[in-house]
């Protein structure tokens, strides 16, 4: 029972066994399947699209395009992305059409035989230029979209702006004037991809009164009801969605509407079921993509080590359309402003268009980016200065109860013990074997901090006459464990076996509403409601048991089904007989109440959907050896030690460690889209598009991680979130351990092997590294 | 036109008709019901749909349904036997060492098939055998962790 422990998932055992359904693996009686027809132009005016053929094709229901669904727009915050294209297609992968068959053979059949005229147009590819004065618009209607809870007021008066966000604080030059040293540094990030592995899906089934029934993988279940509603017109009870108790990753990719929009325009106009399944490649093509960033730092510093200020411009390649990214903008800048005290601080986050697939939320929220380019200018710094990188960032770090840049109190601690503690277990300071031969060896580090999302929560907790208690709640399990974690938190208030514990598959007929798995919110927000409805559920048991018993409400307690007086425990009587059947009809079971529901929706202190005065902690430090002929990496060491507030289950929190920290030697060292001079991804695929597998990551003793507990008084007995904050820092301190390692400082992601050789090159090459090894100014340190 | 193959599916014999250009994962699925068989990219690059055939780790997605006629499969449903977990399903579990389980039983099948040929792998070896098995979520440790000790438990 209860939290602090470490429990296997709740679900390893469906699992292991293969009995675990997915959305992916599902029927319904009749259903067809619907294929997309997409832009092979990064920019065009559809000038005619015929249909006829594919629509006489044999096994084909239908076929739909933006003549079906004219205005059909949605987004987060602005709707600016029509369900098919309307007129003009802005990026390679926009769905233009979708058919519905009978089987996917012949729906793909079909595809082909959809004729699609287009006018090219010129495509801006980079994000600088697309925002460069003079640049033609890609949403000429930008400002007639409709848009909703985020707007930004700051009008930049330049073109091809999606969203602006700003923090300001103190006045910048005049601390570059005071800085006894100034440092400016540029960094970039390839496009990369989140690839949960079991693709985007979505099955759709109408009535004949037009309500929609969705099944699908999405991680933000509400929203998805939400913005299908709007971008139909039509109200919220007629579309119920439904997510299986299993969905195969996330990261991000699921968040916002995907396959749901065309499964249920399909749906309609066939008058079936239909199941949209993507294929990989549409899921690298036309889902979302972490958005590529270009970051500007100037930092006004003191010979002490202290940053007086910092000035960072952003510009986010946001691709075609909005997405989550309106957001992205804002909740990214949480990279740069969550772990240090900086008396003049100015961040700049333009989010431009472009002619690229769409920036979407991945893992990290964009602050993973930032943290790549604010990690590494900490050491580029330190370096001027000559002060060690640690003690850099101690003399910078923000303490509990101090300011933040955005004028928020820190409620929260345990940046510093994470960093020292993995400077401790890297063996920061100590000597050792740097060189060998071609190979050089350098250790690095970098600190994760974020804030996380705290939207509101509702739960609903039934109890049963057998003494099970259900948890309805809407939040999806992703496999980072929400189910086992919502388990763990009512096992914990009713001090009951997990067993007894039924978490309800997400419904939104049935399970209360919840904002969606993302930003590091579920154990926090989740959490909350599912502890506050078990309190309510208790009190109703309780107010029952104590007129039963004869005593009063705050003397009882309950264990293992059983409620009792506190200070005469045999005076005791089980859940179970609260519940009565009305004896005649054999109806029931009711207790006096009749069921027993406890109900409760969890909204955060605040206004701000941050928790800006909470954040969790990552520190991160790396061993690797480069081979200075080749440029190749070979990561020797990886120590994360974690700041989770209380960890709800220890083994998940190390999981989310180990998993984060292999995402992060992704991003750093093998993940990039390419993109041709079209702006086509031409490796949508796992050949191409390299993930880390189990040879890329270092051994088993080499795999550190530690959980340090620093509770936090706002979370669930103290919890905190901890999904995206174990993968940022992790690019960086790679990045730091390979200029430890040979001198050369990599300001971009991925760093490639070829990056690392070019870039060794330019500082005199593998040669000057091997002949300061020669010349015996290599060796131990 | 259809053609007629048997198929050994965790140790009981199907005669199916089948069209000649579907995939072996696709037959499993859709027709035999093993949907623990899963679909991650369908060109043999993700390693979700690995099953064991003749004994052999392959990717299902990359043979032909007719090219499988007579051969003997093991499929993730088939590995426990009488409710009784197989050492690596146990290990797996014991160690946490599935997250979203999309990749869980092609890993848990290309341990398998590297056991039944090496009992005592070094975890060099191990992470060999599954690196055509792509995980996304867990960073691959204690999946690691779980082969080794499902090794030592004489798996």
């Amino acid at each position: 029972m209860g939290i602090k422990k470490s429990i296997p998932p709740i679900d390893a055992l469906e699992k292991v066994t293969g009995r675990a359904k997915y959305c992916f693996d599902m029927k319904l009686q009749g259903m067809l399947y619907g294929k997309v027809k997409r832009s092979p132009h990064p920019h065009a005016r559809i000038t005619g699209i015929d249909t006829s053929k594919a629509e006489s094709h044999a096994g084909v229901w239908c076929v739909v395009t933006a003549k079906d669904y004219p205005q059909a727009y949605y987004g987060l915050g602005l709707s600016d992305q029509p369900l098919f294209a309307q007129d003009v297609v802005r990026y390679v992968g926009e769905p233009v059409a979708a058919v519905a068959a009978e089987s996917e053979r012949a729906a793909e059949e079909a595809l082909h035989l959809i004729e699609v005229g287009y006018e090219e147009l010129p495509a801006y590819l980079n994000p600088e230029e697309a925002i460069s004065p003079g640049a033609q618009p890609i949403h000429p209607n930008y400002s007639r979209y409709k848009r909703e809870y985020v707007t930004s007021d700051l009008d930049l008066g330049l073109p091809n702006v999606c969203n602006v966000y700003q923090v300001k604080k103190g006045d910048v030059e005049r601390g570059f004037l005071e800085a006894d040293l100034v440092v400016e540094s540029r960094f970039t990030t390839a496009m990369i991809a989140q690839c949960p592995l079991e693709p985007h899906v979505a099955i759709a089934d109408v009535d004949l009164e037009g309500n929609i029934t969705i099944w699908t993988n999405t991680q933000t279940p509400y929203r998805v009801k939400h913005q299908l509603c709007q971008m139909l017109r039509i109200p919220r009870h007629k579309v119920r969605i439904i997510v299986p108790p299993h969905v195969g990753g996330g990261f991000g990719n699921r968040v916002n509407m995907k396959a749901e929009g065309i499964a249920a325009a399909l749906a309609l106009k066939a008058k079936r079921p239909v199941k949209v399944a993507f294929t990989r490649e549409e899921v690298f093509t036309s889902t979302t993509v972490r958005h590529p960033y270009i970051v500007y730092i100037k930092d006004g510093v003191r010979k002490d080590g202290r940053i007086i200020a910092r000035y960072i411009k952003v510009i986010l390649d946001g691709g075609a359309y909005a997405d989550v990214g309106y957001l992205v903008t804002s909740a990214g800048s949480w990279g740069a402003t969550a772990a240090y005290d900086i008396p003049s601080f100015h961040l700049l986050a333009i989010r431009a268009y472009t002619n690229h697939a769409v920036g979407g939320a991945y893992r990290g929220f964009g602050a993973s980016q930032l943290q790549f380019a604010v990690e590494s200018q900490m050491d580029i710094v330190a370096e001027k200065l000559g002060i060690d990188p640690v003690e850099l960032r101690l003399r910078n770090l923000l303490d509990r109860g101090e300011e933040n840049v955005e004028g928020k109190r820190l409620l929260t601690t345990g940046a510093k013990t994470c960093l020292l503690r993995a400077a401790e277990l890297i063996g920061w300071g100590k000597p050792f074997e740097k060189v060998k031969g071609g190979l050089r060896r350098g250790r690095g580090i970098a600190l994760g901090a974020r804030q996380f999302v705290r939207t509101a929560s509702s739960a609903v907790v039934r109890v049963l006459d057998d003494e099970t208690i259900e948890v309805w709640s809407s939040a999806t399990d992703l496999g980072q464990g929400a189910r086992t974690i919502i388990a763990q938190i009512a096992a914990e208030e009713f001090k009951a076996p997990l067993s007894s514990v039924k978490v309800r598959t997400v419904d939104t007929d049935v399970t209360p509403f919840e904002t969606g798995q993302a930003g590091s919110s579920t154990t926090f927000k989740v959490g909350q409601a599912v502890r506050l409805a078990c309190l309510d559920a208790k009190k109703q048991l309780f107010d029952i048991a104590a007129k039963r018993l004869d005593a009063c409400v705050e003397d009882l307690d309950m264990e293992n089904g059983k409620i009792f007086v506190k200070y005469e425990p045999e005076r005791s009587i089980r859940v179970s007989e609260l519940f009565t059947y009305i004896p005649v009809m054999r109806a029931g079971p009711f207790s006096e109440y009749g069921e027993i529901i406890g109900r409760a929706t969890f909204t955060p202190k605040g206004e701000d959907y941050t928790a800006k005065e909470a954040v969790s902690y990552s520190a991160q430090a790396v061993e690797v050896e480069v081979d200075v002929s080749t440029g190749s990496v070979r990561i020797l060491k990886l120590v994360n030690v974690v700041d989770p507030g209380t960890p709800i289950n220890p083994l998940l929190v190390e999981a989310q460690a180990e998993g984060g920290m292999c995402m992060g030697i992704g991003a750093a060292l093998l993940e990039e889209l390419k993109l041709d001079k079209q702006g086509r991804i031409v490796n949508p695929d796992f050949t191409d598009y390299k993930i880390p597998t189990a040879l890329d990551v270092p051994t088993l003793g080499d795999v550190i991680v530690e959980v340090i507990e620093t509770p936090y008084e706002q979370g669930p007995y103290g919890a905190k979130g901890i999904g995206e904050v174990v993968t940022m820092p992790t690019a960086a301190a790679i990045a730091n351990a390979i200029f430890d390692a040979v001198g050369v400082r990599l300001t971009h992601i991925p760093m490639t092997p070829q990056r690392i050789y070019e870039a060794l090159a330019k500082e005199g090459g593998a040669h000057r590294v091997l002949k300061e090894y020669e010349d015996g100014l290599g060796g131990e340190v | 036109m259809n053609y007629d193959i048997t198929l050994t599916v965790n140790g009981r014999r199907y005669k199916l008709g089948v069209d000649p250009l579907r995939t072996l994962v696709e037959v499993l699925r859709e027709d035999l019901g093993f949907t623990g068989v899963k679909v991650g990219c369908g060109k043999g690059e993700c390693g979700a749909c690995t099953i064991l055939l003749n004994g052999k780790p392959v990717n299902s997605c990359l043979i032909l349904a007719v090219e499988a006629d007579g051969s003997s499969i093991l499929t993730i449903e088939g590995l426990s036997k009488d409710g009784t977990l197989h050492p690596l399903q146990e290990a797996f579990v014991k160690y946490g060492a599935v997250q979203c389980g999309y990749c869980t039983a092609g890993m848990i099948l290309s341990a398998k098939a590297l056991l039944d040929e090496n009992p005592n792998p070094s975890e060099l070896d191990i992470r060999e055998a599954i690196s055509g098995n792509l995980c996304r979520c867990t960073g691959y440790a204690k999946i690691v962790k779980a082969i080794l000790e499902a090794a030592r438990k004489g798996a």
